[in-house]
């Protein structure tokens, strides 16, 4: 059980669901705020994005939906760990969540000890990068990555920012130069193994690293897939030919 | 990629189609006049008079008929193409509101019985989360009864036995229902013609299904109200009929949508981008059995987000006031 009042933001507009939602939230220690539309939700998290822990979005809203939230969001708060929970179970929603910048995604009817236990660890994950030392800066293709502030800098000095999932997938690949993660490595080093997620989330994600990281992210040159098994990020010449031969 | 898809859109195929036909008709059409007109030229410089020849007339008008029928038959093709995209549309919305409409109350149901389980409850918040548990289960009896009617609806199995009722209670319980459901949260009036004695309001019905019938239009009028809504209902008496219309100041209908709001799964467009929920059975239902009953059900509205209102008229009882 959590012991600090961390803000989760909860937006749902189901009544029922909402109630028993707050009710659980509040249980675990977290303090609670529910919005039941979008609009009011997104003027919230717009002026309080700093002190939230984590938001807990439902996807089909009232006014502003769940994907417009997450967009939204995303342009201002990239670090606010954001758990989508939705009605809709297809691959296809959960992967246009994921790009959108969800970094979980719950199906409804879901398990109450699971929900907590997601959040939990979404949390935790979301702190990560703060225990890095000040301005370290890891060569990542040909920018830079700064774990502490969670964004990748050019050789101009012109920076992206990034999620703290992203971060973390990016930590892992340049804290293991070379080595070629199944996608289930991934899912347990970054998602913490979550069973109901699916390797094509980590394919998302890697796309998503391509585009920033990748001088062509069409023709990856850093992030490289060894087909059928998984990624690695390389610098080892060899180990690129033999790859880029492979794919 | 976006634009080469576009290209092959039924549609765009269909319009080039139409202008290259058009095209090949103006060339060919031209072609005819010109040599026409050249042999007429000719036959003046040669002096020869002749009738013109009524062989080509007759070709060129065999070809015009015969490019007619290709363009009504491909005509036809593009309308029953439409209609099919139409069905898969509709497929598609059946399966979104009926996914949503069923795990909603089944998340809630899980979500308050696994609390049940895990924590210690004092005896006020126990019985709450059965209380909405229970309110859960009769929302899913509702949706899969909903579904359960409009299937024995739509295969013409009807077992409606009618009796001589008198329509007002019956509305009441619905209202009352309504009321119940959200408290104070919206304003609720209601208008009765003051001068018609009770009797004027006996109908030969199926009280069932006709508070089947008022549940659903209430439940619309919450749904697409916000908080602090109005609802009002008028009843009135017109000639042998009765007329009772149920206004709201809601998020209104679109004209063009004011046929179609009654047609099975239906959904609006503004209804999907607002996320109303619905199974999109309530107002078939409705339809259906004011038909069975001889009645006339409409909706009018002055346009998106100013209200609508909801009309039924049911056929009195000859000789019941």
């Amino acid at each position: 059980m959590s012991n600090s009042k961390e803000l989760l933001v909860l937006v749902e507009d189901e009544e029922n669901l909402g109630e028993g939602l707050v009710f659980n939230f509040e249980a675990e220690g977290y303090d609670v705020r529910w919005f039941r539309d979008g609009i009011s939700a997104m003027d919230f998290i717009t002026q309080k994005h700093a002190t939230i822990a984590a938001i807990v979005l439902d996807l089909m809203l009232p006014g502003i939906d769940g994907f417009e939230i997450l967009q939204k969001t995303r342009q201002f708060a990239e670090r606010v760990p954001i758990a989508a929970l939705s009605a809709k179970s297809l691959d296809s929603d959960k992967i246009s969540a994921f790009e959108l910048g969800a970094d979980d995604y719950v199906t409804k009817p879901f398990s109450l000890p699971e929900l907590l236990m997601r959040l939990r660890v979404l949390i935790k994950k979301s702190m990560w990068y703060k225990n890095k030392p000040v301005q370290e800066r890891i060569a990542a293709g040909q920018l830079f990555f700064i774990p502490e502030r969670l964004i990748l800098e050019n050789t101009n000095g012109q920076t992206t920012r990034l999620s703290p999932t992203e971060g973390l997938l990016l930590q892992t690949f340049l804290d293991n130069e070379n080595k070629i993660f199944t996608r289930a490595d991934l899912l347990e080093k970054v998602w913490n193994q979550q069973k109901t997620l699916q390797t094509r989330t980590v394919d998302v994600f890697v796309g998503k690293l391509r585009k920033l990281i990748e001088p062509n992210p069409a023709k990856p040159t850093y992030l490289l897939s060894q087909r059928s098994i998984g990624y690695a990020y390389v610098t080892d010449e060899k180990l690129r030919h033999e790859l880029e031969k492979g794919s | 990629m976006k634009k080469l898809r576009a290209l092959f859109h039924p549609i765009a195929i269909f319009v080039s189609a139409q202008i290259s036909w058009g095209l090949f008709m103006f060339v060919w059409i031209r072609w005819y006049i010109l040599r026409s007109e050249e042999i007429e030229s000719l036959m003046k410089s040669m002096s020869v008079t002749t009738q013109s020849s009524p062989v080509s007339t007759v070709i060129l008008i065999q070809g015009c008929v015969l490019m007619g029928l290709i363009l009504i038959s491909m005509y036809l093709m593009f309308l029953a193409f439409r209609r099919q995209s139409t069905l898969n549309k509709l497929q598609r919305n059946i399966l979104d509101s009926v996914t949503h409409e069923l795990k909603t109350p089944l998340a809630s149901l899980r979500l308050h019985t696994e609390t049940l389980l895990m924590r210690s409850l004092s005896e006020e918040d126990r019985n709450r989360f059965l209380r909405k548990s229970i309110h859960e289960i009769e929302r899913l009896q509702k949706l899969i009864d909903g579904i359960l009617v409009s299937a024995r609806l739509d295969s013409g199995i009807s077992d409606s036995e009618k009796s001589d009722i008198e329509i007002l209670p019956v509305f009441d319980l619905s209202w009352n229902r309504a009321r119940d459901r959200v408290g104070g949260k919206r304003i609720f009036a209601m208008f009765v013609e003051k001068s018609s004695p009770q009797a004027q309001f006996r109908m030969n019905g199926n009280q069932q299904q006709l508070e089947m019938v008022f549940d659903n239009i209430l439940d619309n009028a919450l749904k697409y109200t916000q908080e602090g809504g109005q609802i009002s209902v008028e009843v009135k008496i017109s000639n042998d009929k009765f007329l009772l219309g149920v206004t709201d100041n809601g998020c209104g209908i679109e004209k063009k949508d004011s046929e179609k709001i009654f047609d099975k799964f239906f959904r609006a467009k503004s209804q999907r981008r607002h996320h109303v929920s619905g199974s999109g059975l309530g107002l078939f239902v409705c339809r259906t059995v004011v038909k069975n009953h001889g009645g006339r059900i409409y909706a009018t509205s002055p346009g998106l987000n100013k209200g609508a209102t909801f009309h039924v008229e049911f056929k009195r009882t000859p000789g019941s006031g």
